[in-house]
């Protein structure tokens, strides 16, 4: 019993340290949102202390079991399994148990060593790297200076959409000796360990991808993680199995499966009759049965994602601030995140920058739910006659719940919405021309910096990127946002943060929805399994119990 | 004189038919389930207890009760109202989905058939070319093409199935053209039009029928799908494959969401098939003694 | 004989021409971008602009569709966008998972449309018959996705007798073949049912009646014979559709085949995928079809002296 406390305290702690950690990073899926055709639920993230729920060990009298196949299920295949490839989460997550980083985010998001023993800032610009000497690849190679020179410079010139190296000089990586690497950004910038951190940036083995092509390797890849490749089955599932000469601590278990399976629906049953240990991204419907069923296990893990309806601030109708402003007073918030994203599985969003990234703050004036100021607000713009907005969307249950709430609560100050749920190949396309008047996307900060991700997202230069889905172009927010970029103090940045973030509330190009968290269900004999506030599960301490 | 007798002919004819129909009793049971839904379709607003689209978020997801006889969705709307609401889009979908594959697939089987040669073969072969590609997989392609919405389904699911037509057209076409009643309305000076309308279509209208009857049930079935595929059409229209669709996010806590409208498909599909079949039976004597 | 099947496969190919414009040009008038899926969102225009050129986007209509069909001509279907693997080897992982479906499914209809058709037609208006046509009607009339999940939920769920999805074995087959199954099974039924209806009354079987030959016999050896004509054309029908269009059982039980593959692929503007998915189902469908046609003959010898 004395047991149980402890580790019942111990999981707490374990969760509110996930909570209050600092995360850091940006970047977005909104694109890679658009693409995941069955849930706008899946790509959920973040959380508030006590629904957080831990790693769950062993408890006494709990016999470990000898199983050691893990099978997980998530829900789209990827298309390689090269880091060279596109930023989809699923995809990086499975990456990071097959590649190693340079750097990592520990429990707190802040980097530290992995391949790297150690780092140093050199210069303003230059960053240099001592590499582990004891690290190979899975086909026996070791791990030299010379890998990490051909992983970072194939970023530069790989057309897969990845830009993680966008920021650092293609000329100016250096390898003094085989376990020193020199790194020069183009010009100073905050964020270059968080995204050394990233598994965009992941070591690939020079040798090996030069002999089988860059194709060839997404299909098969080689790198020095946790678990070497063992096979693809296409539009099946993606095996692979322990790496014993790995580095760090091995994993306890011998092979994990990822399965793919599309439908959400699906994915849980096959959780609850036992076909699958792990479900990532479960529906948030399935949330509280999942936790009631004592066959299984709810897992929730705080990240940093929002979820939020962007205005096309270059669109006529939307260039007045006063009418972004007086829809927004006119949503009801609360009620669309209780019903699109889960009481529990989502928490409030009070400002772009999610709770658990430094520099968030929760002292802005909220829009609240105000029918009469909505409309006050509306006939100063002029539109007080009524007013018809299209809402293009992504074509899901979620987002269709979100169009037609909206549309109820706008109509209420005379506004049409006309909703146009949108295919994902279609859609994507139109918001990167800017096509649409409103739009819901959701933002996930991928290398846990705000700064990066407001850049991404609101910067002048980034209009009509995958990240900028309001396109918003304010003299006062690019100055606050250039200043966050090249500040390296992690202090002063939080507190340039803050102002992007009251100016950029008062533009009001965002209608906040939700903070949403990453909900992960498993079977009841996993154990060991830590819920990461970045979404890269490393599977090396999962067990089973009898 | 022989206007008339052909009227009076037609006449019995059809009263024969109907009396074969009716001594069917799977088709009046069709006929008793499609009765049902025309008039839950007519009288929709009457009946129908709530508006099917006003939301009331604190009675979201209720069981049936005596206050929402099928209970609530997931945004608290009456699922019932929505039902009733929901078999005027089924309907539609149904009727003009068949009535645009049956107008553009007899026309053109019409063509092949009377004109034949190369026309024939041009036209069959695009038919070929449809029947190729599985129509669901052509719904898709169309309606990604035109955009999402009813109007886009309807012409997606119409133009996959007009092959069916164009064949049974052209097929009873081609087994009449050449009877002794059409020679003989030529020699009189009849336009090929004037032929095809007053001679051969009357002709061949029983497979007509029957196909188009079996087909709206296949018409409602293929609606589901693409609201399934998220391709369907505009929410907040209460379609069944979409509520069935939506619902299935509630499979477990809430069964309601898709119980009701995926037994509205069934009894509205199942309506479609009694009364075909019920109809081949009875415009086909052969088969009945 | 030959001479009508080479005839046939020689209108094969006008026919997948046409299967190849329309859908190159149903895919080309699609809104949307293949590159804007496959670069996510952090690409630069340069980067599109890049990868549009590497993909060969940049083409008119005619140059583009030109430039396919030489090289389909060649046997070359492509390569897939996103994996970058042939388009060959992409339908040659998913399509033998939809073969192997849709061969299960339609056995499975076959059987059950069978005996239901056939006791049906033999014992026409008794319980058996209302009750078998009406158990092919409810099949026919259930939206197969909500199907495929009530079975989910009870074969795996509650009594956990059956995986729920995935493609690993003959036991992952059953719920999927079940699904599809189904629905052709009273397309069959039916069918079976009127053609027999139809043969039994006419006059060899009376004479075989008044011979005193068992009813049976009469059955397999006279009636099911004859009967079987209409039937194989809604097999091979059936089976044709059930190869490419079983999206959505694909999709619910997990099963790697090839409509989900170009259902996904038209959802990422992934065109050679789209197009040699459509293209191989296709052609497979007019095979199958004309397998159909030749089977007749050996049934039917009337049907053989047409095939000159």
């Amino acid at each position: 019993m004395k047991k149980r406390l402890l580790s019942l305290t111990l999981v707490l702690c374990m969760g509110l340290s996930l909570t209050a950690c600092g995360g850091k990073r940006a970047q977005e899926p909104s694109a890679s949102e658009a693409q995941s055709v069955q849930e706008a639920t899946e790509q959920t993230s973040e959380a508030a202390a006590g629904v957080n729920k831990g790693p769950v060990e062993a408890s006494e009298g709990e016999q470990k079991s000898d199983r050691d196949t893990l099978v997980v299920a998530f829900d789209r295949e990827p298309a390689t399994l090269d880091p060279l490839g596109n930023n989809v989460v699923v995809k990086r997550m499975i990456e990071g148990n097959l590649f190693d980083t340079l750097l990592e985010f520990d429990t707190d998001l802040n980097p530290s060593p992995c391949l790297a023993e150690s780092w140093e800032q050199v210069d303003e610009c230059t960053w240099k790297f001592h590499l582990r000497k004891d690290v190979k690849f899975h086909n026996g190679d070791p791990l030299t200076s010379a890998d990490v020179l051909f992983s970072f410079k194939r970023v530069h010139d790989g057309t897969q959409g990845n830009n993680a190296a966008s920021q650092f000089d293609p000329e100016g990586y250096e390898t003094p000796d085989d376990y020193t690497f020199i790194l020069r950004t183009l010009e100073p910038w905050a964020f270059t360990e968080a995204q050394v951190c990233s598994e965009a940036l992941s070591i690939v083995p020079e040798k090996v991808v030069t002999e089988m092509g860059d194709d060839a390797f997404g299909r098969a890849p080689v790198g020095t993680g946790a678990y070497k490749f063992v096979s693809w089955t296409a539009g099946d599932n993606i095996t692979v199995e322990r790496n014993d000469n790995y580095w760090r601590e091995p994993s306890v278990l011998k092979t994990i499966k990822f399965r793919i399976i599309t439908e959400s629906a699906s994915r849980t049953i096959d959780l609850e009759s036992g076909g699958v240990d792990i479900t990532l991204g479960l529906p948030n419907a399935d949330a509280d049965r999942i936790d009631e069923n004592p066959d299984t296990q709810l897992i929730i893990s705080t990240g940093a994602t929002d979820r939020y309806i962007a205005f096309n601030c270059q669109k006529e109708v939307f260039k007045d601030k006063r009418v972004r402003q007086a829809l927004n007073y006119a949503t009801d918030k609360e009620a669309i995140r209780v019903v699109c994203y889960g009481e529990k599985t989502s928490d409030v969003m009070d400002s772009v920058v999610p709770n658990t990234l430094p520099g968030h703050t929760s002292d802005l004036t909220p829009y609240e739910y105000n029918v009469e100021k909505a409309k006050e607000l509306l006939a100063e713009a002029g539109c007080g006659d009524g007013l018809e907005v299209e809402f293009m969307y992504l074509a899901n249950s979620t987002n269709n719940m979100l169009a037609e709430l909206l549309q109820q609560m706008w109509g209420e100050i005379g506004v049409t919405l006309v909703l146009k749920p949108t295919e994902s190949g279609a859609l994507t396309s139109s918001l990167n021309k800017g096509e649409q008047e409103l739009c819901c996307a959701g933002t996930n900060f991928e290398i846990f910096e705000a700064g990066a991700g407001l850049y991404n997202m609101f910067h002048t230069d980034r209009m009509y990127s995958g990240s900028a889905r309001a396109n918003l172009s304010s003299p006062d927010v690019d100055k606050v946002l250039d200043a966050i970029v090249v500040t390296v103090d992690a202090e002063k940045r939080a507190e340039l943060v803050v102002e992007a973030q009251k100016l950029i509330h008062e533009e009001s190009p965002f209608i906040y929805l939700a903070f949403t968290k990453n909900i992960i269900g498993a079977s009841s004999k996993v154990r060991g399994f830590v819920p990461v506030p970045t979404a890269m599960y490393d599977f090396r301490s999962v067990y089973f119990v009898e | 004189m022989e206007h008339e007798n052909t009227v009076f002919k037609k006449r019995s004819q059809a009263r024969e038919v109907w009396r074969r129909f009716c001594r069917n009793k799977q088709a009046m049971v069709g006929m008793v389930m499609l009765l049902v839904l025309v008039l839950a379709a007519i009288f929709a607003d009457v009946i129908a207890p709530y508006d099917p689209v006003r939301q009331d978020l604190i009675h979201r997801l209720q069981p049936p009760s005596a206050a929402h006889w099928f209970g609530t969705d997931e945004l608290g709307r009456d699922i019932f109202s929505r039902i009733l609401y929901g078999s005027r889009i089924s309907l539609t979908v149904g009727l003009i989905a068949v009535g645009i594959s049956s107008v553009v697939g007899c026309s053109l089987g019409a063509i092949a058939g009377y004109y034949g040669g190369v026309l024939d073969n041009v036209i069959m072969r695009c038919t070929d070319i449809l029947m190729a590609i599985p129509s669901i997989l052509l719904n898709i392609s169309i309606v990604a093409a035109l955009g999402t919405g009813l109007q886009n389904v309807m012409i997606a699911i119409g133009i996959s199935s007009v092959p069916a037509y164009c064949r049974i057209m052209r097929a009873s076409l081609l087994s009449l053209k050449n009877q002794e009643f059409v020679d003989a309305s030529r020699a009189a000076g009849a336009g090929d039009f004037h032929i095809i309308v007053h001679h051969i279509l009357p002709n061949s209208l029983a497979p007509l029928i029957v196909q188009a009857t079996l087909k709206i049930g296949g018409a409602i079935l293929s609606c589901a799908s693409m609201s399934f595929i998220g391709l369907g059409i505009v929410p907040p229209t209460p379609e069944w494959g979409a509520m069935l669709s939506t619902g299935r996010d509630f499979l477990r806590d809430a069964p309601h969401l898709t119980a009701f409208p995926g037994m509205a498909i069934m009894f509205a599909v199942f309506a479609m098939n009694l009364m075909g079949d019920g109809l081949r039976d009875a415009l086909d004597p052969k088969l009945k003694n | 004989m030959l001479k009508y099947t080479i005839r046939r496969l020689l209108l094969m190919i006008p026919v997948m021409l046409g299967v190849i414009i329309i859908v190159f040009t149903l895919l080309y008038i699609t809104p949307g971008d293949p590159v804007d899926t496959l670069l996510g969102d952090d690409a630069t225009p340069e980067m599109a602009e890049q990868l549009r050129e590497e993909l060969g986007l940049n083409g008119t209509y005619l140059e583009r569709l030109g430039k396919y069909l030489v090289n389909v001509a060649h046997g070359n279907l492509g390569i897939c966008y996103a994996t970058k693997q042939p388009v060959m080897d992409r339908i040659l992982q998913t399509f033998p998972n939809s073969l192997k479906l849709a061969g299960c499914s339609v056995l499975l209809a076959m059987i059950i449309g069978l005996t239901f058709g056939i006791v049906s037609a033999v014992k026409q208006y008794s319980v058996f018959d209302n009750i078998a046509m009406a158990l092919a009607m409810v099949g026919n009339a259930m939206p197969n996705f909500w199907q495929g999940l009530l079975l989910m939920l009870l074969f795996a769920l509650r009594w956990k007798l059956l995986p729920a999805s995935g493609f690993d074995g003959w036991k992952y087959m059953i719920l999927p073949a079940v699904t599809i199954g189904t629905s052709s099974a009273a397309a069959i039924a039916r069918m079976t049912r009127s053609s027999m209806l139809e043969v039994i009354r006419q006059d060899y079987i009376v004479t075989a009646e008044a011979k005193g030959q068992t009813e049976l016999k009469i059955i397999i050896h006279h009636a099911l014979k004859n009967a079987l004509i209409p039937v194989i054309t809604t097999v091979g029908i059936q089976f044709g559709h059930l190869l490419g269009g079983a999206v959505l059982t694909e999709s619910i039980f997990a099963v790697p085949g090839v409509g989900k593959m170009m259902v996904d692929a038209i959802k990422a503007r992934n065109y050679p995928v789209v197009q040699g998915g459509v293209l191989m189902v296709a052609l497979t469908f007019s095979l199958v079809n004309l397998a159909v046609d030749i089977l007749y003959a050996y049934v039917d010898p009337r049907i053989r002296s047409q095939y000159r």
